[in-house]
């Protein structure tokens, strides 16, 4: 009974603490950016991609903003359910499984290329986590994450 | 990401609980004296509880507990300083973790992250990632909006 208690509070802390909403985003920018040819060499279709300059680029697609720089994102949001967000980072990985010597390749030539966990709560207090195991898997891919944490669902200045 | 996403505030607190823990027995083994550590049973006194109406003076520990903070060692608002701190205390001591974990003991890394803006930044380098999945320790941000109230390292 005591048991059922204390797991009952943790998943009511759990609740209180995590996200409403999650998704992980693989991002490569550089002006020079070629969506097709990062397409071909990574084995991987994009979510969204643009050329520097495109108008109406990326998730909003707004008419009269023109991109500033290429860009190629890969993102859980359409094909993981859930908000367990390490399950959303791991599928991340699964994708890019096998690429570390292209994204290493990829950052000397001057690409920006990162993990965005986007992540939004609803409370006052907000735990995003990362396991050792997760963290080992990034580090291999030399890939930096980021969490970008909205607290209150506030999400009108969303970074891509 | 700008200063705006930045924290206020920020620090890192590595902790480790068990029903059965000796805060001398682990004093001696990672070579550190603790920030703070009880025994089971003893009397903690919450920090700074007279500002909170809801919040007791004293608990009794459900268990037991050692907490090595970066508060007081480290002067920044960057998280990754106050982290590298904490993985330079614990160099060479992957080991001795990694025994304390299969022995039951609970320990991770708690990154307090106080902030007053809605959107805020918490990031993690490659490589301070892979110096923390060497020493096998969990991390997780606990991120606060506008509430500088330290009872995070006692959850």
């Amino acid at each position: 009974m005591q048991q059922s208690e204390e797991l009952l509070e943790d998943r009511t802390l759990e609740r209180a603490t995590g996200p409403e909403r999650v998704r992980a985003t693989f991002r490569i920018y550089h002006p020079d950016l070629e969506p097709e040819k990062l397409t071909e060499l990574l084995e991987i279709t994009p979510s969204i991609a643009w050329r520097s300059g495109e108008d109406g680029y990326g998730w909003r697609k707004r008419p009269g903003f023109k991109a500033p720089s290429g860009g190629w994102l890969l993102s859980s949001r359409t094909v993981m359910r859930g908000n367990n967000a390490s399950a959303h980072i791991d599928w991340l990985l699964d994708q890019l499984a096998g690429k570390a010597n292209m994204i290493k390749d990829l950052q000397n030539r001057g690409f920006m290329i990162d993990v965005v966990v986007g992540w939004h709560a609803t409370s006052w207090n907000t735990t995003p986590a990362l396991s050792p195991d997760l963290m080992r898997r990034l580090a291999k891919l030399n890939l930096p994450i980021w969490f970008d944490v909205y607290l209150f669902g506030s999400e009108e200045k969303e970074i891509i | 990401m700008n200063f705006e996403t930045q924290p206020q505030e920020t620090y890192a607190t590595l902790r480790v609980y068990h029903a059965q823990l000796e805060p001398d027995q682990l004093t001696e083994l990672f070579e550190i004296k603790p920030t703070m550590a009880w025994k089971m049973g003893d009397q903690i006194t919450i920090a700074d509880s007279d500002k909170y109406s809801d919040t007791p003076g004293a608990i009794d520990a459900q268990t037991g507990g050692w907490l090595l903070s970066s508060k007081h060692s480290v002067r920044s608002t960057d998280a990754m300083k106050h982290i590298e701190w904490m993985a330079d205390q614990l160099a060479n001591h992957g080991n001795s973790i990694y025994k304390l974990q299969q022995a039951g003991f609970t320990v991770d890394l708690v990154v307090a992250w106080f902030s007053d803006s809605w959107n805020t930044c918490p990031a993690l380098t490659p490589e301070l990632m892979l110096r923390l999945a060497n020493l096998r320790i969990p991390l997780w941000f606990d991120v606060y909006l506008d509430q500088p109230m330290d009872l995070s390292v006692l959850s």
